[in-house]
């Protein structure tokens, strides 16, 4: 499938696609990662982080683990991972971010007379 | 210390039981985690906005993606556009008309919005659709076409006729137009 046709993902499921860029995570660290990347500027509810995972899952961007990596933690927890389309959208989304904020900072930025 | 845990776990069954059952654990815990981290305050004022925002919209997804609500708009639009035929018959060409506007436009808006809750349409999805609104168009030219023809030189025509062939012209013409607006999307292309 193609990732462009996802473009351009919600600022939620973008976030949540970062985060998962660095590993198999449960929501709870997610939600950590989310904050660290954004500065804590992006500060996600627990229903808003699960109902975006959900959506994510449907998507087949994102999948569940069967497993729980972390042996000592509770099992109860939920792991998700990036697929690899997941892995592509992300990439794709960053590089229309990146197009932009290129694009944003030459119209701004101060003409030379 | 009191955290209000209790109180979320009894809140969460405002969700859809779908959402809640799926997730219910991990909201808990999830909850905790918060508590444990920003204190009891800061985690209630998070969650309370968090809850205010959510449950209207999972509640409204979980009503609109439901078969029911698409079986019995699907049951509307079949029922205004029998109104249509109807008022077509007896001659009250006006209403006919509003009647099967309101059935198209039920019958896109549905079928954007399930379009919307699915994956991007792929182009051999486009072009199936548009095939079918040729289908449906033929049949509605060719329903008209043979009408016209079987009822055109009699002097009193049998309601029966008018009405079935009424029938099938406005519903595959309607199903046609409905294909048609559909179609207008744009289709994504697929690589695999």
């Amino acid at each position: 499938m193609d990732p462009s046709g996802f473009l351009p993902l919600p600022q939620a499921q973008f976030h949540v696609l970062v985060a998962l860029t660095g590993g198999e995570l449960h929501g709870y660290a997610i939600m950590q990662a989310v904050e660290q990347s954004s500065s804590g500027v992006v500060a996600m509810g627990p229903a808003t982080l699960y109902g975006t995972l959900k959506r994510l899952c449907q998507a087949d961007l994102t999948e569940e683990l069967a497993h729980r990596p972390a042996g000592n933690d509770d099992q109860r927890r939920r792991y998700y991972r990036l697929t690899s389309l997941g892995r592509a959208v992300c990439l794709a989304e960053a590089d229309r971010l990146e197009r932009l904020v290129r694009f944003s900072r030459a119209n701004l930025r101060p003409k030379m007379t | 210390m009191l955290t209000g845990a209790p109180l979320y776990r009894a809140l969460l069954h405002l969700y859809p039981k779908a959402f809640r059952v799926h997730y219910g654990d991990d909201l808990t815990m999830h909850f905790a985690d918060l508590v444990a981290r920003d204190g009891p305050a800061a985690a209630w004022r998070r969650t309370a906005l968090d809850l205010l925002v959510t449950v209207p919209r999972y509640r409204m997804e979980s009503v609109m993606t439901s078969r029911r609500t698409t079986i019995s708009l699907v049951s509307l639009v079949v029922a205004l556009t029998a109104a249509a035929v109807g008022a077509f018959a007896a001659g009250f060409a006006p209403v006919g008309v509003i009647a099967l506007v309101i059935a198209v436009a039920l019958a896109v808006g549905e079928r954007s919005r399930l379009a919307r809750n699915m994956r991007p349409a792929s182009r051999e999805h486009h072009r199936r659709i548009l095939r079918w609104a040729a289908v449906l168009g033929a049949c509605a030219v060719a329903s008209l076409a043979v009408g016209l023809m079987d009822l055109g030189d009699r002097d009193s025509w049998p309601a029966g006729r008018v009405i079935a062939y009424n029938l099938v012209f406005f519903s595959t013409a309607t199903g046609a137009l409905a294909c048609i607006a559909a179609s207008l999307r744009r289709p994504h292309t697929t690589t695999s």
